[in-house]
């Protein structure tokens, strides 16, 4: 008589599944512990009617941007001077990008500037795929922040209402920076 | 002999009695002592501060900032300062650790970048989701402008004597630099076109190209000062070719044999470019180095089009 002995597996499939178990209760746990731990950096939202600076520009547009931040800082220190706002010309001549006419200003969309009265600084892009038009609002206050908007359309022209509101519905944008010092440091000041 | 020591002794006296007034006038009118991290940051505050104040170097010159770690000498120098520039934004983050240490852990700090637009970093520094800035800030003359500004005006605040003379020099200052832009982009005859594809060594020179209007099409380096092995310089070299980069800037500080491989191999011609984060320190660094770096991007927009 024979026997015939059946020698079930040693379960390789409960193991998997063993291992598997294990392996979601860790992940669970850490889950749990990051969750409940784990610190919170919001980062700063920018509103539907913003761009990023950092993210959202082309590098033309970048470079346009960062030049009248500067621009911006002579603007209001000449205003302490004199309560004008500064020519387009004078800028140009005294070598301020993005006023100034040089090979950067050409490879950046060779913007066209102009200054609307007391109130802003209009730069219209010749070439809308490089870069887009720029406006800088200048703030009554002689210590107020640079205020610039971006259109990316061919054919922008001078907008008739400088208001927030009046530039969103033709559809500028306002360029948002933020200011993320430390973001690769231990301790904050 | 008796009266002349009596006066001796009457003198000694009033001296002892004297000198700590003319002690305590020197530290009120003591002028400022700055700290300063990196190169760039000595000839901006020593541009602004002309012989109104000291300017400090945390890290003796010949060390790499990449790869300093604080010395005990180096911290306790702190203790004598009044205020310290930062970078800020990741090239002197060596710097808070160090003023954590001192003598003066709340020492007023600088932050040189607060109202510069920043670059996201490029390569394998842009770890974190984008969230890490190219702190490389100091290689553009608008971005250094920026600074000057902002060290200026903080510096002014804290020594208001001196505020009027600190803002007027940061203008001619930034007079001059202006100047060095304009004089290196009056050469440029014709723009560069978007076929003038641009690749770096190290991801440092993204604020230095945007100055000319063009953007970094690709970083080469896998990390600072590490070389590249075999299958990573292929896969560089491949993908130089499908990218059709035209021109790389390498480093003038890190001479490598695996820069002429990939200038052999993929053809791209090889421009050396200045970190200015080596040697002394002087006021006048920033403005030479800038100056031949200016002129370096300037040939090799010209060499292209020959």
């Amino acid at each position: 008589m024979s026997r015939v002995q059946v020698v079930r597996p040693a379960g390789a499939g409960h193991e998997t599944l063993y291992v598997l178990l294990v392996s979601l209760c860790i992940l669970a746990v850490a889950a749990g512990i990051v969750a409940l731990r784990g610190e919170r950096h919001d980062e700063v939202s920018i509103e539907a009617h913003q761009l990023d600076a950092r993210r959202d520009l082309y590098a033309t547009e970048q470079g346009v941007y960062a030049d009248l931040r500067v621009a911006f800082e002579e603007i209001q220190l000449r205003r302490e001077e004199a309560p004008e706002l500064v020519e387009v010309a004078t800028l140009a001549e005294e070598g301020f990008p993005p006023f100034a006419q040089d090979a950067s200003s050409a490879s950046r969309g060779e913007h066209q500037w102009q200054r609307l009265g007391q109130q802003a600084y209009l730069g219209l892009s010749q070439s809308a795929s490089v870069a887009g038009s720029f406006l800088m609002l200048i703030p009554t206050a002689h210590d107020g922040a640079a205020d610039i908007w971006l259109l990316r359309k061919a054919d922008a022209t001078v907008p008739a209402d400088l208001s927030p509101a009046a530039l969103i519905a033709a559809g500028w944008q306002q360029i948002a920076a933020h200011y993320d010092a430390g973001v690769t440091r231990q301790h904050r000041h | 002999m008796f009266r002349s020591a009596l006066a001796r002794r009457l003198l000694s006296v009033l001296i002892a009695v004297a000198l700590p007034a003319v002690a305590v006038a020197e530290v009120n009118g003591k002028p400022l002592r700055i700290g300063i991290t990196l190169h760039p940051y000595y000839s901006y505050v020593t541009n602004i501060v002309g012989d109104k104040a000291e300017v400090v170097p945390l890290i003796p010159a010949g060390f790499n900032p990449h790869a300093y770690e604080p010395r005990a000498e180096d911290i306790r120098r702190i203790g004598s300062l009044d205020v310290v520039v930062l970078n800020g934004i990741g090239h002197d983050d060596f710097a808070d650790r160090m003023i954590a240490a001192s003598e003066k852990p709340q020492i007023t700090v600088i932050e040189s970048n607060t109202n510069v637009p920043l670059l996201a970093a490029t390569g394998v520094a842009a770890r974190g989701a984008g969230k890490v800035v190219n702190p490389h800030t100091f290689l553009s003359i608008s971005a250094s402008i920026a600074q000057v500004n902002n060290i200026a005006r903080e510096l002014g605040k804290l020594d208001p004597d001196n505020a009027k003379y600190y803002s007027q020099n940061a203008r001619a200052y930034a007079k001059r630099l202006r100047k060095l832009r304009a004089d290196a982009l009056a050469q440029v005859t014709e723009a560069p076109g978007a076929e003038f594809r641009v690749a770096t060594i190290h991801a440092a020179y993204d604020y230095l190209v945007r100055e000319f209007g063009l953007e970094v099409t690709a970083v080469v380096e896998p990390a600072h000062g590490i070389e590249p092995s075999p299958s990573q310089l292929k896969k560089t070299i491949d993908q130089l070719k499908a990218l059709d980069v035209k021109v790389i800037f390498s480093e003038m500080d890190f001479p490598s044999a695996y820069v002429e491989t990939i200038q052999r191999e993929s053809g791209v011609k090889i421009y050396p470019l200045t970190h200015i984060s080596y040697g002394d320190y002087s006021k006048e660094k920033y403005e030479v180095e800038m100056k031949r770096n200016l002129d370096t991007v300037v040939r090799a927009i010209k060499e292209s089009k020959a």
